[in-house]
This record gives C-alpha cells, structure tokens and sequence, in this order.
C-alpha cells in the first residue's frame, strides 16, 4: 500500500513526482495485461469445445460470519453449454446475503430512489417578470370607466405570467442511507433465490452466439422473459456479449453495477459462481466493517463537519 | 396483554396478485427435519417461505410499509379551514409575545441572580472527550484493544467507537473513573487529562499510564492516521504544551510526560501507601518493555519519527501531480 | 536541486529586492504576492543547498502497519458463557437453544436492546431488535418478566413480527439487557 521513504528534512519533491510516475506506469503495464488477457479470452472462445473439470466442481464453501440458528443457503451450479441443464455441483450460499429478510418497503424505497435520483422535472412556465412586455400601464388609472390595471401581463391577464408556476428544471436527486442501499441488495437477492428466480451457472461461455441459443435455453428451463447475466468483471465472453447484443431482453451486468431495480426488472437472475463470491464478499465487507460510518456520511455532507 | 396474530399477512397484503406461472425448481435444503422445523418457526426463514409461495416480486407490486406515511387528514368540519386555534387578533395571532424571561416589568430572575460564569471563554479553552475505565475494559474484553501493545490516541480511535474532533477544541481524551473498581487491565496507556483514582487504578494492576499534550495539527494526525499517511506529507514534530499547560504536563502526580521519571517513580509509591495496596514491582515485571515504551515529547506515532514521509505507491484518488509537487 | 526550490528561492530573492527598492523606484512587481494561509502553504526554510540526502527504509514498516485499523470488527471472544470483567458475557447456546426465539448479537457483539426517548423526552421506549423465532412469546415473557419487578407500573408491550422487534414503553434497558444474559443470549 504505501512505501515507506524516511527524509531528514522537508523539501524534496523530486521524489514524490518521479514515484508518482513509476507507479503510472505500472498502471499502465497492468491495463496491458488486461487487455492481453482479454484478446486471449476472445480467442478461446471462439473454440466451442468447453472443458471442464471433474463433476461435481463445488460441493460447499467457507462462509464466515454465519449466525447461530441460521440456515446456510444451497443453490445447483447449473451450465450454459448445452440447452439442456446439467448439474454441475452444488454451492451454499450466506443466509445474511442470500436468506435476509425480505423487507419489501426498503426495496420499494430503493426502487424509488433510483426512479427519483436521475429524473429532473423540466416543466417551467414563465412568471410576469419573464413574459415579454407588460412594462407599460395599459391605460391610465382614472377617468376611463375601466378596471385599473398596471401591466399586461398580470396573472390575471389572458396571455399573463404565471402567478406560482412550476420552476423548473428541478432536480430530484437525494441519497438513499447507505445501510438502506445493502439491505435493498440482500432483500432482492433473498427475494430472488426464494421465488426460484435466482440461477447459478459456473460462468457465462456458450458455443455459439446466436441470439436464439439463449431464448431457446430459458424457455427449456422455465426461467422468466427476462434475464439478467452477471458476471464478476465487465470484460464478458465474446459469445454471450453477441448472443444478447440484439436481444432487449437478455441482458449483461458485471457486479458492480448489480442493483435493485434491474433486479427486479427481469424476471431471471443468473449468477456466475464468481459474480456469487464477490456478491457476497462485498456485502458482507459493508454489514461487518469496522469503520460503517464513512460511507454512511458520504454525500451527506456529514463528512466535513467540524473540520478546519 | 393480547397474543396477536402473526403480522406476515400484511406481506401478502403489499403484494398485488399478479397471473404468472413458473416451475419451481427450488433445491430442497440438505439438512434434517428438525432443522427445518426451527428454521420455519425462525421470523426470518418463515418469511421467505411465504414470499415463496406469491407472485414475484416486480417493481410494479411495491407498497412501502403503510405506517410510514400518517394520512393528511384535509381540514373539514366546524372549525375546519379556520385559523387552527389561532385568534382573529392580539398577541397569538401576531406572535408578538413576550421575551423568554420576561416577568410583566418585574427585574427578571435571570437578571436578580448573581452570574456565575462557568462557562466563559468556553470556545477558547481545551477540551477533552471522556473514556471511562469501564468502556476501556469493554473495549480490551471484545477484543477492540489489544493490551500488549501501548495505548495512545491511534489505537482508541481505531476502535471507531471513540473519537473526538479537533475542530472542537477537542484535545484528547479525559480518562474518566466510572469502572475503576472492576478495572484489570494490565495496561500502558497514554492520555491527555486524568484523575487521581485513575491512575491508582491502573498502577494497581501493575500498568502505567502518562498524560501527554498533542498540538491541534498532530491531533489531526493521530485521529485517522492512515489518512494521514494517505496525504503523502512529512510526518510533523509535536509542539510543546501551551503555557496554562506546562504544569499539568510537568507535573509528577499527573504522570506529566515532561517530569522527571525518578519524581514520577517517588509519586508511583505515595499513591500506592495513600490508596493502600501493594506497588507491583515494574524492574522484574516480564513486560517491562511494554511498560516502559514511551514517546519522544517531538514524537507523534510511536516508532515514526518527524521528518519521515510515506509515499503511497499506488496514485491516490484526488491528488494530481502538480499537488504532490508543492509539499 | 529541483525546480520547484529553485523557484522559491529565486521569488524569495526578488521579494527583498522589492522591499529595499524605495519608493521613488517602484517597478511593477514581477513577484507573485503569497499568502502563508497556515501550517502546509507556508515556505521551505533555508536554501535547499541544506538539505540532505532522502534514505530509504523498509524497516520500520510494522510500525505504520500497527497504526492502520483493522477493516473488519475484530471477532469477539467465542468461548460460552464467559463473564469478562467489564461484565460483558459472550452468548451461550446451551441455554438458549430451547427456547423458541433467538436474539442475535450486534457485529460488536452487543446485545441489541435500544433505548429511545422522543418528543421532548415525553415518550421513552425500549426496543429489542433482531428478533428470530417466536416474537410473541418473546414479548409475553418479557411483559411478565417487567411486571413482576414493577407490579404498580404500567407495563404496555408491543411485537412486530415483520420489523422482528419487540417494544416496551419506558426506559428498561438496563434489566431487559441483564434479563436476556441470563437466558444466555
């Protein structure tokens, strides 16, 4: 994490500038690793012969924090090689992640969230000060017979401002308490696996990219209309990156971006046994950190109280 | 008192049906009837199988929870749409009401009274968050503390249970003697503003403890140091105590950082005859090493000294090229 | 020598030059004004022809390793049933797995029985959270457990089952938390 440099005094910024370079370039060398690796992905890929190690590939992992009196979740490893489904072992699954309690007013208060934070409302209606004209008085106070008026675009005026219209644009953004964004995650999560929605699969290779290999797998194993494919880097096989590239419905997502409402939005949620370990690792991270309150001030502006 | 019935309809309530039909190719859980009865009586487990047996859960059958929200009742009736108790006219209606304290022209109590001014020049003086001996020993029983090691400020703070904000004028901790008979801990710790029982206390259990002055920048430091470390700037000298300080840091009886050790040795054994109990002897304790470590009154982090700098060997988020380059 | 102390040292130069300038000769300053706004904006001392040489160390790297906290809550002690001396107690299971509830530990391995008053202090309330298994029953006993040590009180309970609480109107935190060390949780 950190290199220690002792200095017997202040002063010398040659060597923070020059370390700040060097490890630039190790950046730079480990993002053409990736894209190496990614090039040989692409390549094995298109080899459809798929191998695979003797069955059963997982019978069980080791989950830390299980509470006492809990139930540790069990899920079939399935395949995405063959139409058919094949049993590829078996995995449990933390009761904290995958077995919460289905709050389902946290969830509709991250559903609603999500719809609110990126909408902004952009009806504006001119008042009397934006409408054009209106400076002169119509006609003079007294001696007409006439209602008195000062300005032709008075609310009271056909063609008049608006007295209290809506000023937009206005913004909805606000930030969901950051535990009420884990618990929306492991309700959804819990909430998939109990209604038999959530599907675990060893990883996302199939043999072929064509749009209806994936249609005509989901139909044969009853899953929903919709899919939603996780997997734990965004750097997706070449096959299934096709397959569902003109498919509306039949989507990917890496892990980071796994949340509620697309959750939800797809009736079938499938998980590689990497996206799970990383699922869980994360979530569990945030329900037992030592320091759980600096994200929770995070965009709240709580962060910076009391500071110089 | 009534037994009611189990609440989980009220899931079933917040859940619109909707016609869908699936296979259920649910895995039977591997495990003995019995586990299964205990986790169905569970809250938790019993839920989930109910949410099992509806419709699936979308984004279009959310409810929130319906207490959440009270339900605007809109003003109708006799009074409704009047002014809510508010008379027509007078002081109500204006809020023009009296001053707080205001006694109908009589010299007012706050002002018959003599001030005795506890709290002057309050934002001008230091203060010190108290730790009581009884949250101490919480601390080292869970395990948030280890006590083979010293303890200063980075180690409380580290807990992210305790900590105190320079910004407020906050200068360390007060060790406070609410626990200090159940206190046994055998401990080195060093804080800023403590008691007399305290220290008997701790001495009692063979500890030591020092009481130590930081200025507000080595403060800043020593509350989050790996924040610190993350600026990539050298690590400061302590400044010496202000002057209202220097003689309760020099202070012997205090266990003052700046006294002498053989007077603060001579105090040691005053308040082992004064408390009566048995002074443990430090020269054949085996942890005498632990016992003894001390700080450089210049030293902010104990085996760091002034001067050093740790460079982050990744780039941190934040921080441009032109920033490093000006410390 | 880098460019930066170059820099400072030049403008430091070029400042005393302005300063004893005069007023009948004042040129437009070329200096940039500077502020020494606190401790980190404030100038190098001395020429940088001072300063030695940077060494590097790696040994003194357990020292910065034990000033970094720790990123999970430490686990708490596992052993059943153990009185500590700040009279924390760890959970025992034989004692509490016949009965019908279950209430789990905080990550700080706490009881989670919280003590709320709102209103202006005008409704004060004790809540026990985490509630697995029975709720009723939990609440049942609990009401009986309190209305036996105050027969004259009020003693006004309520359960739910989806929040997993159980809730005691009055500020009982301190029995309800030694009531449930004693059942072992």
């Amino acid at each position: 994490m950190f290199t220690l440099i002792t200095f017997s005094k202040f002063g010398n910024a040659c060597m923070c500038t020059s370390k700040f370079i060097k490890s630039l370039s190790t950046t730079t060398n480990k993002l053409s690793e990736l894209e190496l690796n990614l090039t040989e992905r692409n390549v094995s890929n298109e080899v459809a012969v798929m191998e695979r190690g003797p069955l059963p590939i997982i019978t069980g992992r080791q989950l830390p924090f299980v509470p006492d009196r809990r139930l540790v979740r069990q899920a079939w490893v399935d395949n995405l090689d063959t139409i058919e489904e094949k049993k590829l072992g078996l995995v449990d699954l933390h009761p904290d992640i995958f077995g919460a309690f289905p709050r389902i007013d946290i969830l509709h208060d991250n559903i609603r969230w999500q719809k609110l934070y990126r909408y902004i409302n952009w009806k504006h209606l001119p008042n009397r000060m934006e409408r054009q004209g209106g400076g002169r008085k119509p006609w003079p106070q007294k001696g007409l017979g006439k209602a008195r008026h000062g300005s032709i675009r008075s609310p009271i005026w056909y063609h008049g401002g608006k007295a209290h219209g809506p000023r937009g644009p206005e913004t909805n953004f606000y930030m969901l308490p950051f535990y009420q964004r884990v618990m929306g995650l492991t309700t959804t999560l819990s909430m998939k696996f109990a209604q038999d929605d959530l599907k675990i699969v060893d990883t996302l290779d199939i043999p072929t990219d064509d749009p209806s290999y994936l249609q005509d797998l989901a139909a044969k194993r009853h899953w929903g209309v919709s899919v939603l494919y996780i997997d734990d880097s965004d750097l997706m096989p070449k096959n299934i990156a096709l397959a569902t590239d003109s498919v509306g419905h039949h989507n990917l997502m890496p892990v980071y971006g796994l949340n509620c409402h697309s959750m939800l939005k797809h009736e079938t949620l499938v998980l590689t046994l990497a996206a799970v370990n990383k699922i869980e690792d994360k979530l569990l991270y945030w329900l037992h950190t030592n320091d759980p309150l600096t994200p929770a001030k995070k965009y709240t502006g709580q962060h910076t109280q009391g500071m110089q | 008192m009534l037994e009611f019935e189990s609440d989980l309809s009220t899931l079933v309530a917040i859940i619109i049906p909707c016609i869908h039909s699936y296979v259920s190719t649910y895995l039977e859980w591997s495990c003995t009837s019995k586990q299964i009865q205990m986790a169905l009586r569970n809250g938790t487990d019993r839920a989930l199988a109910l949410i099992r047996t509806l419709p699936r859960v979308s984004a279009f059958n959310l409810r929130p929870d319906p207490a959440s929200r009270a339900d605007g009742k809109r003003p109708r009736g006799q009074h409704g749409g009047r002014r809510h108790g508010y008379p027509q006219k007078g002081a109500k209606q204006r809020q023009t009401f009296p001053r707080l304290g205001f006694e109908n022209g009589a010299v007012p109590f706050y002002l018959r009274i003599p001030k005795e001014n506890y709290y002057k020049g309050h934002h001008l003086r230091r203060q010190y968050p108290p730790l009581s001996l009884h949250q101490l020993q919480t601390l080292i029983d869970t395990q948030r503390i280890n006590p083979s090691e010293p303890i200063d400020l980075a180690t409380i703070c580290n807990t992210k249970i305790f900590s105190f904000n320079p910004g407020y004028r906050h200068f360390g901790f007060h060790l406070t003697d609410d626990g200090m008979d159940t206190f046994q801990a055998k401990i080195n710790i060093e804080v800023q503003w403590v008691t007399e029982p305290v220290i008997a206390a701790i001495e009692k259990n063979g500890g030591t403890i020092t009481t130590a002055y930081y200025d507000v920048e080595s403060l800043w430091a020593i509350r989050d140091p790996e924040h610190f470390f993350q600026r990539g700037i050298p690590i400061m000298k302590r400044m010496l105590p202000p002057e209202d300080a220097v003689e309760y840091y020099t202070d012997p009886k205090f266990r003052g950082y700046l006294a002498d050790p053989e007077k603060i040795a001579e105090e040691r054994f005053t308040l082992a005859q004064k408390y009566g109990y048995e002074l443990p002897d430090l020269s054949s304790d085996p942890q005498k090493e632990l016992l003894l470590r001390r700080k450089d009154p210049k030293q902010v982090f104990f085996g760091l000294q002034p001067g050093w700098i740790l460079i982050p060997k990744l780039p941190l988020h934040g921080m441009s090229p032109k920033k490093l380059g000006s410390i | 020598m880098n460019s930066l102390s170059l820099l400072r040292s030049s403008s430091r130069v070029l400042l005393g030059s302005f300063r004893n300038a005069g007023a009948e000769s004042i040129i437009a300053p070329q200096v940039v004004s500077r502020r020494h706004k606190g401790y980190y904006k404030s100038s190098v001392e001395g020429p940088a022809e001072q300063y030695t040489e940077v060494e590097k160390s790696y040994v003194e790297w357990k020292f910065v390793e034990k000033l970094l906290p720790p990123k999970l809550v430490p686990e708490t002690p596992s052993d059943p049933g153990v009185v500590y001396p700040s009279g924390w107690k760890t959970p025992n299971p034989e004692e509490y797995s016949k009965l019908p509830y279950y209430i789990r530990r905080t990550k700080n391995g706490m009881l989670p029985v919280y003590y709320r008053s709102f209103n202006r202090g005008m409704f004060q309330t004790t809540r026990v959270r985490y509630v697995e298994g029975n709720v009723w029953i939990l609440e049942k006993e609990l009401g009986q457990y309190l209305k036996k040590n105050f027969p004259k009180q009020p003693i006004i309970t309520h359960a739910n089952e989806v929040g997993r609480y159980v809730q005691v109107r009055g500020d009982h935190e301190p029995m309800i938390k030694q009531w449930l060390l004693d059942k072992g949780f």
